[in-house]
């Protein structure tokens, strides 16, 4: 194994567990959750020597939330919208049957509002850095950002700690 | 209430944890080399940051062009390929003609106007001319951008003390690169092109080689580059840099921006509809996304001016102009039917009934 590779392997092995719970909560399940986060590494990976000094999170982060922005439009061709199921249920801890509610709750927003809802208050990233991870304006994060908590308090009772305060 | 953060935290709850790096960067380098296989062109990739030296290193096209993983069992051909290359650049040494030259400054240099033009392309011949040898390359890119493809002839001065055999040359090919000097066009040209001296690289087992010119000797602003593809990014990347900045485009989130707006023409309009018809009207001109969406969620109005539901449609940015439609539309005279009052515009049309409800935004 070169340096390289370890290297790479230490980053991606520190990051995947992160990078997951993040995928999940954008595709609601675990295995397309799973999917992209390694489409992510892969791409990553193909491109470590020039990433490595840069920032391999950020780019990391723009496959998996642009993936599922691609992921959502594709299954919602597929699938007609009252039968998106939240897949997986069977066998799993009561931990993760606990959280169907939230899964299912998430995919009442549109991708985008979701994706700005967990880089903001999961991934606790900044405006601009959710503005250049999805390609749009703080403006344009901002009101999605409005938007979706909107709709997560008035029909889940969710609110954000800013709210609280 | 719940907390948003708690809320989240319970939705990942119990996710399986599972080993996603296993694999990947082996995966990630067959990819490369069946690449290379396959395509055996260079390809200039748009990327931004350092250069490393490294063999397989570097970058490559863009990700949505990767190829599927194809498992390959022989790294033989790659590797004699390389070492073909390199026996024949020791062979041309061997001929000691040694240029007096100094290396091109820098990238930028290579690639500015009146000092180089850049192919990019695959080795299709070598053969010998006299005492030198000229190399056909099948063009597949040009830099800066731009320019004709195909063939070009490049003529390498040897003179008749080298040692490269006709087997060796033959065996030549992959990627190469080019500089030449921006002057020749190789468009009616029946003679080869001579290039700059350390303006010919082929892909060796240590990296990029050139007949007369190490790389290693060439000036600091040329970053270490692992192949051909590398050296061309280089080179694009500094054509890019050079270029004059140009302010970036102003992002439009909306595209309602009247600076005098018009009104809205309420003639034969209900109390409550022209009510209706002014608030929809300004929050569509003050791009009031919040306002508009739950004007529509209230009323129930059909929305059918893309896809989703009416939330999706009416999100910012609009860039079909929807916001713009809708209050332009607005102006227009309402055509009475039964109770509602139909506006209509340039195939957009919006309706509000006696009562004020907000009935329909759509496009045909």
């Amino acid at each position: 194994m070169d340096d390289e590779q370890r290297e790479f392997e230490a980053w991606a092995v520190s990051r995947q567990q992160g990078f997951l719970r993040s995928a999940i909560l954008l595709t609601g399940e675990q295995a397309s959750a799973e999917d992209l986060v390694q489409d992510a590494l892969l791409k990553v990976a193909d491109r470590w020597s020039r990433l490595r000094a840069e920032a391999p999170d950020a780019y990391a982060r723009r496959i998996i939330y642009n993936g599922a922005v691609t992921w959502w439009r594709r299954r919602k061709r597929e699938t007609p919208s009252a039968e998106l199921p939240d897949a997986g249920l069977a066998g799993r801890s009561e931990a993760w049957v606990a959280g169907a509610d939230v899964r299912a709750a998430l995919q009442a927003l549109t991708p985008r509002q979701r994706a700005v809802l967990v880089l903001r208050y999961y991934e606790d990233q900044s405006e601009q850095q959710i503005a250049e991870t999805l390609g749009v304006s703080t403006g344009t994060v901002k009101s999605q950002a409005h938007v979706a908590m909107r709709r997560l308090r008035e029909e889940f009772a969710i609110v954000s700690a800013e709210e609280v305060r | 209430m719940s907390d948003l953060r708690e809320f989240l935290d319970r939705g990942v709850a119990g996710a399986t944890d599972v080993n996603l790096v296993q694999g990947v960067w082996r995966t990630s380098r067959v990819r490369r080399r069946n690449r290379r296989l396959g395509a055996g062109a260079a390809v200039a990739a748009v990327a931004a940051g350092a250069v490393v030296v490294s063999q397989w290193g570097g970058t490559g096209p863009s990700p949505e062009d990767l190829a599927p993983a194809v498992e390959t069992t022989s790294t033989a051909p790659v590797v004699d390929q390389l070492v073909a290359n390199e026996r024949f650049l020791d062979g041309l040494r061997a001929s000691g003609v040694q240029p007096n030259y100094r290396p091109l400054k820098s990238p930028t240099l290579a690639v500015s106007h009146g000092a180089g033009r850049v192919i990019v392309g695959v080795v299709s011949d070598v053969r010998p001319q006299g005492d030198d040898f000229v190399v056909t390359v099948d063009v597949q890119q040009t830099l800066p951008d731009g320019g004709e493809l195909g063939h070009v002839d490049i003529l390498l001065d040897s003179g008749p003390l080298h040692e490269v055999t006709p087997a060796q040359a033959v065996e030549v090919g992959g990627p190469i690169l080019v500089v030449l000097r921006d002057q020749v066009s190789s468009e009616g040209r029946t003679d080869p092109i001579r290039p700059y001296v350390d303006g010919f690289w082929l892909e060796v087992p240590d990296g990029v080689g050139n007949p007369y010119a190490d790389y290693a000797d060439m000036r600091q602003a040329w970053p270490p580059v692992g192949s051909v593809e590398e050296l061309a990014t280089v080179l694009r990347e500094a054509e890019v840099a050079a270029r004059p900045e140009q302010p970036p485009p102003l992002p439009v989130e909306c595209s309602a921006s009247w600076q005098n707006p018009p009104f809205v023409d309420g003639a034969g309009l209900t109390p409550d509809a022209l009510s209706t018809a002014d608030t929809i009207f300004a929050e569509a001109g003050s791009c009031d996304e919040e306002a508009l969406i739950a004007r529509a969620v209230a009323d129930g109005t059909d929305i059918s001016i893309g896809e989703g539901d009416a939330q999706e449609q009416l999100v910012t940015p609009d860039p079909d102009g929807a916001y713009l439609a809708l209050a332009a539309a607005l102006t227009t005279q309402a055509t009475v039917v039964g109770e509602h009052f139909v506006f209509a515009h340039d195939g957009w049309r919006v309706v509000i009934d006696s009562n004020g409800r907000w009935v329909e935004f759509s496009r045909h």
